[in-house]
Parts: structure tokens; C-alpha cells; sequence
């Protein structure tokens, strides 16, 4: 039993809602598709309850970095896997029974960057959606902040080149 | 495209609310099943190898201080002087005092009394020189050979060896004995490894070849040999023993010494080499 008490489950939940979001849309971004992603987002927050008291956060932009991190290497592995790369595709769903959820069209940019390199994508994010800023990408990915740089300067470039115009810097 | 074309793209990749509702809960439930993983992982670890460092670390430090622990009882085994090698010598002291008669217990011939002329030759052409005298009475010269023949005569009973030097070795690993002395004291300069066997000097074995040892010093007199031979008949008695020196090596080897007949002592004698029964001429210098 990881969660000792109620209030345990209580600070859970609460970290739950104020980073669910974050945790799914970087899952979201390595995996493609939804049931991957929530898997993965399970598995991170599962982490984070088994890290418990051993694991102590400065304050909440700090523990959202570890979740993202965590979520990062989750899905990495999970790609790596043997079950991901011996599972098939199914591309025509005309033949799946109703009960099974389309997915609906998304949006082009957010296509275009989930088309782009895990690392890429990874600093993309973290620098518009997030915003944080190069230092901080820096720390979370492990990286230099010159290298955080050099990843959001290409992951630019290719998405200037796959949607056209010019990506703003901030 | 700008900055909010991103953030609003990533902001339809949001779980719907059963979503995250289903999530929690899936969360909660294996939650509750899973023990903490830290306890976890000590039960299945085992005891050892859950102690491996400590259990090394004791281990090391006891093998060290069991390795002090013996260096400190015994500290002989950092010395490097061999102490083990200890020398003991036996010399003929013992087999002096025993004996009642030092002179050779096999009967000897008298020699025959002639004139022999002592000349100073090495080769077998000497011989030629030897007056017919000599030759008539009987006198036996034959070659030198090498005839290692262990003889039956005892030393000298005043036969002393004394060593005095023995290189590393102290002062306990050396046994020695001090017999009353004679005209000679024959003094051996000997080494650790040659004396090792330490037992009454028997010739060849131990000294090497007596070919080898050619001059001695007696009554203060330097004599040399080329070693040609006389036989026992021409022996007039026996004055004692003494040491042939080996100048390049310098080494001795015990001998005992017989007076010639008719040859003054001071022009030469016969020798006979320790562990040897032949005899041969020394010659003054």
C-alpha cells in the first residue's frame, strides 16, 4: 500500500489534477495515440507514488519538471519495446465494430510536431506550450542550455519547412 | 505561424474528463495492491547480498590484520639474511681425537733409502733425470694421474681447521670447534654455500680438483709441485700437514706431508692430497 492515509491520497489527487494535463500531452506526443498516452501518463504518476517521501520537490514547476522527464523515458522505453514494435497497425477502421473511438482529425501544426524528432518535439513543447525557458528545458532534459537551443532552432526549421513562414522566437 | 499556433495545437491534446477519471483510478488500484518497493526489494534481496559491501570490507580488514598479526610474531620473515642457512662444520677435530695415531693405518713400506735427486721439472722427461740409483732400488714414479682413491690414513691428529669467515651468516648458525693446535694451523676461508654440507674435508668433493691446488707454504718456505709422482717406498716419515693454495681462487686444500728419503726438507717433500693415495713432489722455490 503505497498511499499510508487519507491524506497521502488527498496531496496525490491534487498533484494529479494540476499536471495530468502535461503528463498527457508529452505522452501524447512520443506515442500518437491515446491509449498509449494514458498508459504512459499511468505509469508516470504511478512512479511518482512509488517514489513517495524518498522523492522531494523545491516546489510545484519542479515536480512538473520530474513528471515530464519521467513521462519522457517512460514512453521512450515503452517505444523500444518488443510489444510496440511487433504490434501492427491498423490503418482502414471502416471494418472495426462501432465500439471502438475514431480518432478525429488533428490539427496540422500539432501534427507537424508530433512528426518531428523525440528531442525536437520534447524542447518544442516545453519552450511554447510550457514556456519555460532554455535553462530550465536545460535541466529537465539534461542537457546544455547551448544544446536546448540548437534543438529549438531545428525543430523550427522543420516546421518551417513542412507548414511554411517562420516560426516566432520569443 | 506563431507561438499560439503551437500552444493551441498542444491544447487540444487533452484527456477528456473520464479519462483522467479513469486513470486515477487505475492509478489508485495498483497502488493498493503494490507493496513499497523499497521493502520490497529487501525481502527478495538476500542477506548477503544485501551486505556484500560490508561483509567485503570486513573481510579485507581482518585478512590484514591476520597478515599484521604474523609479521609481528614472526619478523623473520622480512629478513632477508639467511639465517636458516646456518653453517655447521665439523672438522677433523673430532675425528683427531678419536684416533690414537694419525699416521696411516694400512701398513707402510719403509722407503727404500737411495739418493734422490729432487729436480724441478713438469713433465714426464724429469723422470729421466732420476739417478739409476734411484731406479734400481726400486723406486716407483709413475705419472700423474688421476686416481681418486679415498685413503685410509687419518689426518693429523694436531690437524686444525678454523674457520674464520663465513659471509652471512651470524653469529648462532656457525659451530666450531677448537682443537689443540700442530706446527700448521691451516686456516679455511669457506662459503655459505660450500660448507653447507659441513663435515670433515674429504678433497675433491668439496675443494675442488687438487690439480688445481699447486703451491703451499710450510716452515716458511714456498713450495710448487707439477705434480709428478713418487711412490710411498721413497716416503722417509711424516712431517705434518698443510694446506695447497689455490692462488685464483684462493682456496686450500688440506695435504699431508712426507718427507723424502734422502731429499732435504728445504729442497722438498711428498704430498699427498686428502681423499687422494698418490703422492707428489713438492719442490722449493
Amino acid at each position: 500500500m503505497l498511499l499510508q492515509g487519507k491524506s497521502d491520497e488527498e496531496d496525490f489527487q491534487r498533484v494529479y489534477e494540476q499536471h495530468i494535463d502535461a503528463v498527457y500531452r508529452v505522452c501524447y506526443g512520443f506515442m500518437k495515440n491515446s491509449a498509449d498516452a494514458e498508459d504512459a501518463a499511468q505509469e508516470t504518476f504511478f512512479r511518482l507514488l512509488q517514489k513517495g517521501e524518498s522523492q522531494s520537490f523545491e516546489n510545484a514547476s519542479h515536480e512538473r519538471a520530474w513528471l515530464i522527464v519521467t513521462a519522457s523515458n517512460i514512453c521512450k522505453n515503452a517505444l523500444k519495446s518488443w510489444t510496440k514494435q511487433k504490434r501492427e497497425e491498423v490503418n482502414n477502421t471502416d471494418e472495426l465494430p462501432s465500439t471502438y473511438e475514431k480518432e478525429d482529425k488533428i490539427n496540422p501544426v500539432l501534427e507537424a510536431v508530433l512528426a518531428l524528432p523525440d528531442k525536437y518535439k520534447t524542447a518544442i513543447y516545453l519552450y511554447y506550450y510550457e514556456e519555460y525557458s532554455c535553462r530550465e528545458i536545460a535541466s529537465a532534459m539534461g542537457k546544455k542550455e547551448s544544446s536546448v537551443r540548437s534543438l529549438l532552432k531545428r525543430g523550427r526549421g522543420i516546421l518551417e519547412k513542412k507548414l511554411g513562414g517562420g516560426v516566432d522566437e520569443k | 505561424m506563431k507561438n499560439e499556433d503551437i500552444k493551441k495545437a498542444f491544447e487540444s491534446l487533452t484527456p477528456s474528463d473520464d479519462a483522467k477519471e479513469r486513470m486515477l483510478k487505475a492509478i489508485m488500484a495498483k497502488s493498493a495492491v503494490t507493496p513499497d518497493i523499497k521493502t520490497a526489494r529487501a525481502k527478495s534481496t538476500p542477506w548477503y547480498i544485501r551486505l556484500k559491501v560490508p561483509i567485503g570490507v570486513c573481510t579485507a580488514a581482518m585478512t590484514c590484520a591476520a597478515a599484521f598479526a604474523v609479521t609481528l610474531l614472526n619478523p623473520g620473515l622480512l629478513n632477508n639474511n639467511k639465517t636458516d642457512n646456518f653453517v655447521e662444520i665439523q672438522h677433523s677435530c673430532e675425528n683427531a681425537e678419536t684416533s690414537t695415531n694419525a699416521v696411516a693405518t694400512e701398513p707402510v713400506t719403509q722407503p727404500v733409502k737411495s739418493d734422490l735427486n729432487i729436480k724441478k721439472g713438469g713433465d714426464m722427461a724429469a723422470l729421466t733425470s732420476i739417478p739409476l740409483d734411484f731406479a734400481e732400488k726400486g723406486v716407483q714414479m709413475t705419472a700423474a694421474s688421476t686416481t681418486k682413491h679415498i685413503t685410509s690414513q687419518k689426518p693429523n691428529e694436531a690437524l686444525t681447521t678454523t674457520v674464520t669467515k663465513a659471509t652471512n651468516v651470524t653469529s648462532n648458525s656457525v659451530k666450531t670447534t677448537e682443537c689443540s693446535t700442530s706446527n700448521t694451523t691451516v686456516t679455511t676461508v669457506t662459503e655459505q654455500t660450500e660448507t653447507s654440507g659441513g663435515s670433515t674435508p674429504s678433497g675433491g668433493s668439496l675443494y675442488g680438483d687438487p690439480f688445481d691446488f699447486r703451491s703451499l707454504t710450510w716452515a716458511g718456505i714456498n713450495y710448487s709441485t707439477d705434480y709428478t709422482e713418487v711412490s710411498y717406498d721413497n716416503i722417509n716419515g711424516f712431517l705434518g700437514s698443510g694446506a695447497a693454495m689455490n692462488y685464483e681462487t684462493n682456496k686450500v686444500y688440506t695435504v699431508l706431508i712426507y718427507e723424502l728419503e734422502n731429499v732435504p726438507v728445504e729442497k722438498g717433500f711428498a704430498v699427498q692430497y686428502i681423499g687422494y693415495s698418490n703422492y707428489y713432489i713438492f719442490y722449493s722455490d
